[in-house]
């Protein structure tokens, strides 16, 4: 089963029957430990809506994130059965104008354990639920640096590098080129803004100068159908009166930043949320044993391995991780395991990964990534908002 | 020392001590797809010989022949003859094969399939497949006892140390290891196996009776980040008091106490130094150096890095002629 329409779902778990995951592979020997009761996992999301693409070599698939979940349980069972561990999956996706909430409460009432698929929006509307207060939520997707600054919640763990150390990311290899003229370009989503904000904190960070800004509104908001309009907008809007090196993109909708390269004003660099990206995850990455992963998941999922994806992978990783290595099956317990500094969860970044006090945020070294090829990987440590700067404060 | 080592993922199987033929070593070069022939007298390259894709784990038979070479991305094993340094067959492994061990007798290769989560045992003779024991997500280091009663495999990403019985290719015990696990091999007197975690950052002994884990070797090299300490590769003097193990990206050997589990000393080698070889003598040490394409030699006695010698692109594994 893909994907449960909600209404169905809230059905089956009210009768009791947990919607579960394909079977494990079975016991290849009598050495294989019997398994105890599964570890129960909830997936949560929403139905989306085509998200905006200019390129067709963007897939879109419905089951971004789902997919990863489930590459997820099929690796954590895998390792689990040798040591009699079993996990399942139950899979909670409300329609894209549905009550996330209403789904949320019933699927809470049952189990604790949360893996969020969702955007920032219905993130905070379930880690505020009064039914989620003692659950672990672990976010897969979002990059808001809200959510792990004012908007922090203490139930809630990011997988995903936020905004802030993307940029610090890109910021801090700019530095080392010494290509210190920024041009920051940005669309005018709250988001855009939000990135754009990000690169104003890390220019000041990291001494570059920010030699423009400019808030780009595309002449149409259908990417896919208006590549005339926008590419002949580019060139105006992207002028400048001094000369930079780098043109920052803020466009975290796609709603133009693919049509920026070659019909930019000046033939400059781009970086940002196009061009050179700072990223989490690339289905190009093959380092530590990143290949491998690549392959098992398009062996599972037949398409190559999306960010939103290993987010979700990596979350199921880390409950996995928190059974088998920190012997936790309750949600207190293994929230209080993912704080402490015996976990460190290895996610082919070549060290183990581990969340930050102040925000609860996984520090991990990023993959600066071109079109094709990595560029550069950033180290984990110093990257984003740091404690002494953090504004979260519901986490202690 | 005790009996000989068998089976050890891309080591050497040391047979007859004290052997003085002039020698040679094999080193894999994984972005090259080729295997360096190293004359171990003058340490001069004799031979770049083409192999299939990816080459990383490799092994000589106890006998001195033939070199078995792991082509990952051709799903089969080179056969290199040691004689004439050409390639004279290949035998079908299954998917993505990583490191191979060989049994002491020769007789039976031991393969681990990293893709499909599978040891395969080859036939050497025949190259036909005698069985296949399901283990857990990328399994990677393998060796086997000198008997073959007890083999363990360690898994990468479910970070275990797989035990199982060579005869009944059953798995017969799994422990749990730090993250990453890579090499695995057995301690001389096979009392122990020794797993190398390469993001756990420690080497951790196991008893092989009673598949306890019993102590950890942690590293500290100074100036090196944490992180960087990646333990890969592990050799053990002659008499077994001495274990060297490859530290990765800390691009150093730690020198181990094999009684007290101490380290002594740190070796600074080339950079990302993964996996180790052993002279027939044991005087010398070859470290290969990933990311510096050489292969550092050192001499045991004085633990001294006496030469550095260049060989393919991404070296990975080596093979000493016995």
């Amino acid at each position: 089963m893909r994907q449960v329409a909600a209404g169905a779902l809230i059905g089956a778990l009210l009768a009791g029957a947990a919607t579960a995951a394909p079977a494990p592979m079975q016991p290849a020997s009598a050495a294989h430990a019997t398994a105890t009761a599964p570890l129960v996992i909830t997936y949560l999301s929403r139905e989306q809506t085509n998200p905006s693409r200019a390129s067709l070599l963007e897939p879109v698939d419905a089951h971004y994130g789902l997919q990863g979940a489930e590459f997820g349980l099929q690796e954590i069972n895998n390792s689990g059965r040798f040591l009699g561990k079993r996990y399942e999956l139950v899979k909670v996706v409300v329609p894209a104008d549905g009550d996330l909430a209403a789904a949320a409460r019933i699927a809470l009432r049952r189990h604790s354990l949360i893996v969020a698929d969702l955007g920032a929006k219905d993130l905070l509307t379930l880690a505020d639920l009064a039914q989620a207060q003692s659950a672990v939520i672990l976010d897969a997707r979002t990059s808001d640096t809200i959510l792990r600054q004012a908007d922090c919640r203490a139930n809630v763990f990011h997988l995903l590098p936020d905004w802030a150390m993307r940029v610090d990311a890109i910021g801090q290899y700019l530095a080392k080129r010494n290509w210190q003229r920024w041009f920051v370009f940005s669309g005018a989503t709250p988001e855009d803004q939000a990135y754009a904000a990000a690169v104003k904190r890390s220019a000041a960070r990291f001494g570059a100068q920010i030699i423009a800004e400019k808030t780009f509104h595309p002449s149409s908001d259908d990417p896919e159908g208006s590549r005339e309009q926008i590419q002949a907008q580019l060139a105006g809007a992207t002028q400048a009166t001094a000369d930079y090196d780098v043109l920052f993109v803020a466009d975290t909708t796609n709603a133009f930043g693919d049509y920026l390269l070659y019909n930019t004003a000046a033939p400059r660099l781009l970086v940002g949320t196009h061009g050179m990206v700072a990223e989490a995850w690339d289905s190009q990455f093959r380092e530590y044993a990143a290949r491998g992963v690549l392959y098992r998941f398009y062996k599972s999922a037949a398409r190559e391995m999306t960010e939103r994806d290993y987010g979700n992978f990596i979350a199921m990783a880390a409950f996995g991780d928190a059974v088998i290595r920190g012997g936790k099956s309750d949600a207190a317990a293994i929230a209080a395991y993912f704080r402490s500094n015996r976990f460190s969860l290895a996610a082919n970044k070549g060290e183990g990964l581990s969340f930050q006090p102040w925000d609860q945020q996984l520090r991990q070294p990023l993959l600066l990534f071109g079109p094709r090829m990595l560029v550069a990987m950033a180290p984990a440590e110093g990257l984003g908002v740091d404690q002494q700067h953090s504004e979260c404060r519901r986490i202690h | 020392m005790g009996k000989p080592l068998a089976a050890l993922c891309s080591l050497l199987a040391v047979t007859a001590v004290g052997q003085a033929q002039a020698g040679k070593l094999f080193i894999s070069d994984e972005r090259d797809n080729t295997v360096t022939v190293l004359d171990a007298d003058n340490l001069n390259t004799i031979k770049s010989i083409p192999v299939g894709r990816r080459p990383r784990g490799l092994v000589i038979t106890p006998d001195g022949k033939e070199v078995l070479v792991c082509a990952g991305d051709d799903n089969r094993i080179d056969v290199i003859d040691t004689a004439s340094l050409t390639v004279t067959r290949q035998m079908d492994t299954g998917p993505d094969p990583e490191t191979l061990g060989i049994s002491a007798s020769g007789n039976t290769v031991y393969i681990a399939n990293e893709d499909d989560s599978m040891v395969t045992l080859l036939d050497r003779a025949t190259g036909k497949a005698l069985g296949h024991i399901p283990v857990g997500i990328e399994p990677e280091g393998i060796a086997v006892n000198a008997d073959e009663s007890l083999g363990v495999v360690v898994s990468e990403s479910s970070s275990m140390a797989h035990f199982f019985d060579p005869k009944s290719q059953k798995v017969t015990a799994n422990v749990l290891v730090d993250a990453r696990p890579r090499v695995v091999v057995f301690s001389p007197d096979e009392k122990y196996v020794w797993v190398a975690a390469e993001v756990g950052g420690t080497v951790e002994i196991i008893n092989a009776a009673t598949k306890q884990l019993e102590k950890k070797i942690n590293f500290a090299v100074p100036s090196q980040r944490k992180e960087f300490l990646q333990p890969e590769g592990i050799k053990f003097s002659r008499d077994g008091t001495t274990a060297f193990v490859a530290l990765g990206r800390a691009n150093n050997l730690a020198v181990v106490n094999a009684k007290t589990y101490e380290v002594e000393q740190y070796i600074p080698v080339g950079r990302r130094v993964w996996q180790l070889g052993m002279s027939p003598d044991a005087s010398r040490l070859y470290a290969v150096n990933g990311l510096t394409n050489d292969v550092s030699v050192v001499d045991v006695a004085s633990k001294k890095v006496e030469k550095t010698v260049q060989v393919g692109r991404l070296p990975w594994g080596i093979a000493v002629m016995p």
